[in-house]
């Protein structure tokens, strides 16, 4: 690894863990055991610091959710392997790094909100027509709605809402949440092979 | 009816139809064929008027609220109800209400909004623990963090925002958030029974 790329990993650790306010770059050195010199020879300021760290965890959340949703045939194994990926990202997310990020309407939030509306839109639409050409998802279904909701869902969670503030999720009440969801587009038909899958990945979680 | 009552009856019909600004004193009594002066006998302005307003019309909801949870057969039925009658209040609900009461009763309407939370919650939760011993919700659930998503999901179901009704309309919505969240926490049976129902 790069020096560069070493402080950038540190940088994007600790702004997860406290917010990006709170952390200045002595927090930054100090915690790498470098001087801030060093720092600055390989990024000019702060602006850039938190560009390159925002770059790199919307390329790893972009690329996670690619990667599972592609990664089978079958639309369950799909949408729970992408839940557990999310249930994983959003364990490391610290939710006032995500609320600084949209309050300052941060453009880089906007590159993450140009994905989900448009990439993630049109896999999750061809996953969700799959699965009711099989006749495991409901056929009356609309799908603008559905993904509208979803993503309120999601960005909720991620920002804790009044009320939830105090609820400490486990990865385990998180999964079964988005399962949820699952379970509520899915036919009895589908339930039959839902029921089972969802064990197999909770033994996975839980592991 | 003792005349206490009559006045918050019609003063709350008045609120909810025409929002709080535009309603008068006067017109109150106008519309009661009482004097002005016997309101004010009963109640010393207008702040105090929908205190009352709130506190009573909570109490009529709840009674209400009762009969229908004694009235159905399963709690899916009970859902039906509450949703029917919910739709109907908010058809009925002039949007100048909610306007008036953030704007020129803040203080009232954060008190009101918070006291009807707390009893949202704890309705939603008797619902879920019924459904749970009904064998229509799933055992694994955690009712708490359930009845919570669910008022969250309330909100979004009337914020003009995110689903504006000219571009999503409401049975549309109703169907992708409201079904399938039930759905999501149903048993298979349940499930069976929400898709029999829906039809």
């Amino acid at each position: 690894m790069t020096e560069r790329q070493e402080i950038i990993n540190k940088a994007a650790e600790l702004y997860l863990k406290y917010g990006i306010k709170s952390i200045t770059v002595d927090d930054l050195a100090n915690e790498l055991g470098i001087s801030k010199k060093t720092i600055y020879q390989h990024i000019s300021n702060k602006e850039e610091l938190l560009e390159a760290v925002i770059n790199e965890l919307t390329s790893i959340i972009h690329n996670g959710i690619e990667k599972e949703m592609g990664s089978s045939e079958d639309v369950f194994d799909s949408l729970l392997r992408v839940s557990v990926f999310l249930v994983t990202t959003m364990e490391k997310l610290s939710s006032s790094f995500v609320y600084s990020l949209k309050k300052y309407q941060h453009p880089l939030y906007c590159n993450l909100k140009d994905f989900t509306d448009k990439e993630l839109y049109s896999r999750a639409e061809k996953l969700i027509k799959t699965g009711i050409e099989k006749g495991y998802f409901r056929n009356d279904l609309t799908f603008n709605s559905l993904f509208v909701i979803q993503m309120h869902k999601l960005s909720g969670m991620a920002n804790a809402p009044a009320g939830f503030q105090n609820v400490q999720y486990t990865k385990e009440t998180f999964f079964m949440l988005l399962v949820n969801d699952i379970r509520g587009i899915t036919t009895l038909e589908g339930h039959k092979i839902l029921d089972d899958k969802v064990k197999k990945f909770l033994k996975i979680i839980n592991s | 009816m003792d005349v206490r009552k009559r006045i918050l009856t019609e003063a709350t019909n008045l609120f909810f139809q025409n929002g709080i600004r535009d309603i008068t004193m006067d017109n109150i009594a106008e519309k009661l064929g009482i004097s002005k002066r016997t309101i004010y006998e009963t109640f010393k302005n207008k702040s105090e008027l929908l205190i009352n307003c709130f506190e009573e019309y909570s109490k009529e909801r709840y009674k209400a609220n009762e009969e229908i949870i004694k009235n159905s057969h399963n709690v899916l039925a009970a859902i039906c109800s509450f949703i029917q009658s919910g739709a109907m209040a908010i058809d009925l609900l002039n949007p100048a209400f909610f306007t008036d009461m953030r704007k020129y009763h803040n203080d009232i309407w954060v008190m009101a909004t918070k006291q009807q939370n707390e009893k949202n919650y704890n309705l939603a939760y008797r619902l879920l623990r019924k459904g749970i011993n009904e064998g229509i919700f799933r055992k694994d659930i955690n009712i708490d963090i359930v009845v919570k998503l669910i008022l969250e999901q309330m909100k979004l179901l009337v914020d003009n925002e995110v689903f504006s009704s000219d571009k999503y309309s409401r049975s549309e919505v109703f169907k992708n958030m409201v079904i399938n969240f039930i759905r999501g926490i149903a048993t298979n049976r349940g499930i069976g029974l929400i898709d029999s129902f829906e039809s």
